[in-house]
């Protein structure tokens, strides 16, 4: 798992679905897994192999994630009730490692001085950071040397980020309350669950709902007829804030949002004091943002319903062979709406800049008044099935299952957005405006002078519909309990290619063999072996890009100038597109020994992928510089280790130990480069090239730093250093060659690993979790300076650049600013992308730990409670870092030419009872 | 009970899989019907036309160098290139958009062209005319890139001098020659006879779309360029027949003024001409990539400064002094040029005045002087205040045939400025060694020289496609 995005065994596809396949009680599963009551999940069950993905089809080649929900019980009724509460506390900005007040404007006042853009009307007027403002200011005579000084001063006092802790932000918290009851008798038995989560998030005014309620039934109709009904069903709301408290740690130090004295203080924005005050002179809006008022003057609000039905019937028709028929349909309702009020930021923004001076007339193009933007979307699927089992032992020792069966598959998300000006909240009411004259304004009040509404993004219909017919079989043959052969196959047959067969069908198979050794007569003996068997599978799977297709694909939108609906191409007719294919092999063994007491496996994998899709360049003159084909394959493999050991099993204390282990390896096997140029490998986003792994990093070797004016040097292919300015100065990139270019590793971990111990002394028990992933790189998140700070606040370690020669041998030192940005985006490249920047991404963190007490043996009295259990928990308390800056990769974000620090994962604490009658 | 279950089984297999799977998708659109590949024609990309630094290369461009105002180093790193006479504007990975954006309009013409006659839903009627109207784009781009690609047609030698490839199929793997001048102008030459026959006679919704005067138009182009004056006249004739009305500059004024907002008395900005797609004069209307073109980035040249009086509306309109009248704006004090600072999103295909000064060019090498100056005087009275308008007789000229066509060429030269037209003008005058000129550029204290007929002009195929065509032979 990296960033909340789930791969298994490594990435079989670039541009096809890259999530696993859920499915929940047999039945793929497309809503959100919050709608899963967790008290009720019994089992989860990760199927990686080839034959996983010839019962489940096409989607089953990046993995099945299957969940098993609770039924009752035959023989008591049991009755669950608990509550859980989460804190996280706010986030530490510290972490971030940003430059204070004082430090900015320090660093901003030598910049300046050492050289700025000249004045003119565009820098007035635009929104800049306030020391930059203050330093313009005084250049050009508006502010005495006295009052800029002031100013400064001022500005190194505020102390933004303790401003954004105190008055923006508070500790999360969430509290789950769960209520589930289970019964029946032999006929019947049921499950009955219904759960509540509040959350309020880190950012103030933000808070969300959600409540499940669900019911599984299984009936015995007649003794050849069982029926199955689940019902579920989720609401959930939620109201969020425009501007995050993420978003505002990056600002200038010195942005506060309260003065000393307690008025509120204004945030920049786009537009200068100067340009603020000209607009309310002309009779516009006061732009002037009030970060604290502004909370108040949007509600952004989210509300959603989702139900699952599902039904089915499983026939015994004679012995050993049975008919199951199973529907299951999902559909819900969101509704997202975005209202701003009408003294909101962004409405007045938008009023003025397409506000026009026309003959001296102010005219005011868009209406004052509220804004909404509306989005109501209806999901919904279903799927059935009908299936054919067989289950018998055909003659003594001689053991056949065998299974066949057809499904129908139909999803649809259809969603209507509308945006409204001039809105009232109370009434209803909202002015109609001219949406073609909006689409294209000139000679307007803003800042560019004209002012261009797409209208269509916020008012338009869309509509996805993917059908699947399928058919399948499975046969599994054993002989005398220890050899068992099992073969599969598959059929999907789906509306996503159009007309064409060719891209319709994907037919997916496996074979695979197993054979118990601990059955063998030769094996009885060994009395430590409890059980062995070894097994392996082969097969093959597909995988399917659904952006592109043999048929040239178009976009149909108004074209405000044409007057008139527009047909634009977006993807040329690519009559080779071909499915990825997936080949797996799987060799493994499962054994356990020594009474038990030690179980594990051990699985080896191979994955060829072949016909990858990818983009790669083509002759322009086709129209398009890139195209999607079939071009590459990939070869992932691996191993995956899983252990588990009961080290101390006594009456009163016990120890169980889980660990799991797995490697992957990848290497593209046939890709070409998207462009082979210097600057498209080196960028941050990883490249895939022939011979290296999936995002592989290339860096520029780093020859330090120039004495004569700190400019960052590389060494080219030969080992020559390579100078990167020409005789006046100008940056100019002198290192082209993508022969001198170095391979620094990949952006994906090669290893994951988790080690669970837990530890039991009567009715306490402590449960340790510890997770290390590695192997991969990361780039450093300081850059190098180029053309002005702007208004974002930066590494601590900017401010350390080199000054004078003799500073390229402090170590440490950051490369010259690049004032002038004569450099473009090389100068920063060649810094961010040095390989002195590369730094080691491995880590290890302390991901859970749980302390659990069961109240119920010393509570004997209440007899018919079973268990009554106290837990406290805190999840990632302690990390470790392989860098040596301290950059926790999962706090990390990487982009084309920058890295960045994210907010820290902070600890959350967790306490929580739980009691079961 | 087992019967049940097996017309269960029949039911599901026999529902029709196929009309199950046969839907067609709304989130993807596969173009099918007339209006699908109709629309094309009104799409964001099909718009444009052109690229607007080529009119740096031009002597009626020129670029202040000294600080504060430096229109020199305001440009993208191409436009210096283009103004300093490199043939190598664009390096492989930057992008050339004549090249890119010129083969996809017409990668979205051929696109039309080889498919709206099997369409479903339309007559056969507006099948044809849809297409012709393809066939006019392709052939004007095709007429674009030649002209900047390669040397000017020239009868003798069109044959055997390498022009750009014609793209016919749209096709993401197609492959193409790099053909030569004369099969690229045979090529627009059908495709302009082509369309003309089908054309509609009224643009349909803007002039985006073309009419039948757009295909008169076009060959009165291509001829004119082929120094064919029979032919070039007789066409634009047919065009001026069709569409020959003229709007009188005198109307239009300043209404926002600009780009500098709201402060009293700038001299310029926002004015009430429509735009392209929507002006009268307009026969078919393309917008360059940035709507203004060079705007606001290049000044007049002296040269061309000296060309224009305050009684040209198309100077007190296009051109400004600059506002406040202090740096950066101040060319006119320092160089006693104006800045270019047209403000509607102009025209640079084809329009009804570019139609009387082919005729008149044509009549005035024929040596009909009256006729010729008939249609300038008729352009002219549109063009200047009624106060300073003037009819000129050939008197005037000293009933000179050459200084008729040379204030012929003036006047083309002061109608069509910054439209991207200058420089196929020069290349084509310059064959005549009476017209031979050679421009000069400053930039960064060094005098640039663009030499008569040079290999200078012709711009190097895109990097971009030529990696993929090594076969292709590349300009000197």
């Amino acid at each position: 798992m990296q960033n909340g995005n789930v791969n298994i065994r490594g990435l079989s596809t670039l541009y096809g679905e890259q999530r696993p396949l859920y499915v929940v009680d047999g039945f793929p599963f497309e809503g959100d897994l919050n709608y899963l009551n967790p008290a009720d999940v019994v089992n989860v069950t990760v199927m990686k192999d080839a034959a996983a993905a010839s019962i489940y089809g096409t989607r089953a080649a990046n993995g099945i994630i299957s969940i098993t929900t609770r039924y009752g019980s035959a023989r008591k009724l049991t009755v669950n009730f608990s509550s859980t509460m989460f804190v996280l506390p706010k986030p530490d900005a510290g972490y971030l490692d940003y430059l204070n007040s004082s430090q900015m404007v320090d660093l901003e006042q030598e910049l300046f001085n050492k050289w700025h853009p000249s004045w003119n009307d565009a820098i007035r007027r635009s929104g800049k950071s306030k020391a930059l403002e203050a330093l313009y200011n005084h250049e050009q005579g508006f502010i005495s040397k006295a009052e800029l000084d002031a100013e400064l001063n001022k500005l190194r006092t505020y102390d933004g980020q303790s401003q954004l802790e105190d008055l923006y932000t508070r500790n999360s918290l969430k509290h789950r309350q769960n209520f589930s009851a289970s019964g029946g008798n032999d006929v019947h038995q049921y499950n009955i669950f219904m759960n509540y989560t509040g959350t309020s998030g880190s950012g103030l005014k933000t808070r969300s709902q959600e409540i499940n309620i669900g019911l599984r039934d299984k009936l015995k109709v007649f003794k050849w007829l069982d029926a199955e009904i689940g019902a579920s069903t989720n609401f959930s709301n939620s109201k969020s804030i425009r501007e995050t408290p993420e978003m505002y740690y990056s600002n200038m130090p010195y942005e506060i949002m309260r003065y000393p004295d307690g008025s509120p203080a204004p945030f920049t924005k786009l537009k200068s004091p100067y340009e603020l005050q000209r607009l309310q002179d002309i009779g516009l809006h006061d732009e002037t943002y009030y970060p604290l008022e502004e909370m108040d003057k949007a509600n952004l609000t989210y509300k959603s319903n989702y139900f699952r039905l599902q039904g089915g019937f499983t026939v015994k028709i004679i012995r050993g062979l049975s008919l199951d028929l199973r529907y299951q349909t999902e559909r819900g309702s969101s509704y997202n709406k975005n209202y701003y009020l009408a003294d909101s930021w962004y409405t007045k923004n938008m009023i003025n800049d397409a506000a026009q001076m026309v003959n001296g007339e102010l005219v005011k193009n868009v209406p004052d008044g509220g804004q909404v933007y509306e989005t109501r979307g209806t999901p919904n699927s279903y799927t059935a099935r009908i299936q054919l089992n067989f289950d018998r032992e055909i003659a003594p020792r001689h053991r056949l299952t065998a299974l066949a069966g057809g499904e129908r598959r139909a999803m649809v998300r259809e969603s209507t957005s509308l945006f409204k000006m001039g809105y009232n909240d109370n009434n209803l009411s909202f002015q109609p405006v001219d949406e073609y004259k909006l689409g294209s304004l000139k000679g307007t009040e803003s800042i560019s002078s004209t002012f261009f509404c797409n209208y269509v993004d916020g008012t338009n219909f869309k509509h996805r519909e993917e059908r699947y017919v399928s058919a399948y079989a499975n046969a599994g043959y054993t002989f005398d309990g220890k050899y068992n052969l099992t073969g599969s196959a598959r059929i999907d047959n789906s509306n996503l290619f159009g007309t064409d067969p060719r891209y319709r069908y994907l037919p997916v198979w496996s074979v695979g063999a197993s054979w118990r050794l601990t059955e063998e007569d030769f094996m009885k003996d060994i009395r430590w072996l409890n059980s062995l068997a070894v097994r392996g599978t082969y097969g093959s799977g597909g995988n399917v890009a659904r952006a592109t297709g043999p048929f040239l694909q178009a976009e149909n939108q108004f074209n405000n100038e044409a007057n008139a609906n527009g047909t634009q191409i977006t993807l040329p007719p690519n009559a080779s597109l071909r499915w990825e294919k997936t080949i797996t092999t799987n060799l493994g063994f499962d054994f356990t020994v020594l009474k038990n007491r030690l179980s594990g496996s051990f699985d080896y994998y191979l994955r060829r992928t072949s016909d990858l899709l990818g983009e790669q360049q083509t002759d322009p003159t086709n129209a398009f510089p890139y195209a999607l084909i079939n071009y590459g394959s990939v070869r992932n493999q691996g191993y995956e280790i899983a252990l588990n050991a009961l080290n101390v099993d006594g009456k009163n204390f016990s120890w169980n130990t889980t660990l799991s282990l797995s490697f992957n390896k990848n290497r593209m096997t046939e890709i070409g480069v998207r462009d082979m140029r210097y600057d498209y490998l080196t960028q941050g986003y990883g490249v895939n090239r022939i011979g290296y792994p999936m995002d592989a990093v290339f860096s520029f070797r780093y020859a330090g730093l120039d004495p004569t004016n700190g400019s960052v040097m590389v060494y080219d292919a030969e080992g020559k250093v390579v100078k990167n300015y020409d005789a006046s100065g100008n940056i100019v990139p002198n290192m082209q060659d993508v022969n001198g270019l170095v391979f620094s590793g990949t952006l994906r971990p090669k290893y994951t690993s988790g080690l669970t111990n837990t530890f039991r002394y009567k009715n306490l028990s402590l449960s340790v979790m510890i997770i290390a992933n590695g192997g991969h790189v990361i780039r450093d998140v300081a850059n190098a300076i180029q053309n002005n700070l702007g208004t974002r606040n930066v590494d601590r370690r900017l401010a350390n650049f080199w000054r004078q020669p003799g500073d390229e041998n402090i170590p440490g030192m950051m490369p010259a600013p690049d004032l002038k940005n004569t450099g473009q985006g090389y100068y920063n490249l060649i810094w961010f992308a040095a390989d002195k920047n590369v730094l080691k991404a491995d880590y290890i963190k302390v991901r859970d730990v749980a302390l659990s007490y069961n109240f119920a043996p010393v509570l004997q009295r209440l007899t018919k409670l079973q268990s009554a259990k106290l837990t406290l928990q805190v999840q990632n308390p302690v990390s470790w870092f392989r860098n040596d800056k301290g950059i926790d990769p999962e706090a990390y974000t990487i982009a084309g030419q920058y890295a960045n620090r994210l907010l820290p994962v902070m600890p959350m604490y967790m306490a929580g009872f739980d009691i079961t009658f | 009970m087992k019967k049940l279950f097996l017309y269960i089984i029949c039911i599901l297999a026999l529902t029709g899989c196929e009309k199950f799977l046969n839907i067609k998708p709304k989130d993807k659109f596969i173009p099918t019907t007339v209006t699908d590949f109709e629309n094309m024609l009104n799409s964001g990309t099909m718009v444009n036309f052109g690229d607007q630094y080529w009119d740096l290369m031009s002597d009626d461009a020129f670029l202040p160098e000294g600080e504060p105002g430096n229109l020199f180093t305001k440009q993208q790193p191409y436009g210096r290139r283009i103004y300093k006479f490199d043939k190598n504007p664009y390096d492989q990975g930057s992008n050339d958009f004549l090249w890119s954006e010129g083969y996809k309009r017409i990668f979205y013409c051929n696109t039309v062209i080889n498919s709206i006659m099997e369409a479903t839903e339309g007559t056969d009627a507006n099948r044809k005319a849809v297409r012709a109207e393809a066939l006019l784009g392709r052939a004007m781009e095709h007429l674009q890139l030649v002209n900047t690609y390669a040397h000017h047609y020239n009868a003798a030698t069109a044959a055997s001098q390498p022009g750009i490839p014609i793209a016919l199929i749209g096709d993401i793997s197609a492959k193409f020659v790099r053909n030569s001048v004369k099969e690229v102008y045979d090529q627009i030459l059908a495709d302009g006879h082509a369309a003309v026959a089908d054309l509609p006679l009224k643009n349909k919704l803007t002039k985006f779309r073309a009419s039948r005067a757009g295909g008169y138009a076009l060959l009165a182009r291509t001829y004119l360029f082929m120094g064919d004056y029979a032919n070039a006249k007789k066409n634009a004739d047919l065009a001026i027949g069709l569409q020959g009305q003229l709007t009188d500059m005198n109307t239009y004024q300043v209404i926002i003024p600009g780009p500098f907002p709201n402060i009293p008395g700038a001299p310029l900005g926002w004015t009430n001409i429509p735009d392209a797609q929507k002006n009268p004069e307009t026969i078919v209307a393309r917008h360059f990539l940035r709507p203004f073109g060079l705007g606001m980035d290049v000044c007049a040249s002296p040269e061309l400064t000296a060309l224009f009086t305050n009684d040209d509306k198309r100077w007190t309109l296009y051109y400004a002094d600059g506002w406040p009248p202090a740096p950066p704006f101040n060319y006119m004090n320092r160089y006693g040029v104006k800045i270019f600072l047209r403000g509607d999103y102009y025209n640079n295909y084809l329009g009804v005045a570019e139609m009387y000064l082919v005729r008149a060019e044509c009549l005035a090498r024929e040596g009909k002087k009256a006729e010729a100056l008939a249609d300038i005087n008729k352009l002219r009275q549109h063009r200047i205040t009624p106060a300073a308008y003037v009819a000129y007789t050939p008197g005037d000229f000293g009933d000179d045939n050459e200084r008729v066509l040379r204030f012929v060429l003036e006047e083309r030269r002061r109608e069509l400025a910054f439209t991207g037209m200058r420089v196929i003008d020069l290349k084509r005058l310059n064959k005549e060694p009476r017209f031979a000129k050679t421009v000069k550029h400053t930039a960064e204290g060094v005098e640039y020289e663009l030499l008569p007929n040079s290999d200078q002009y012709l711009r190097q195929l895109w990097p971009n496609a030529t990696v993929f065509n090594p076969d292709w032979p590349l300009n000197p």
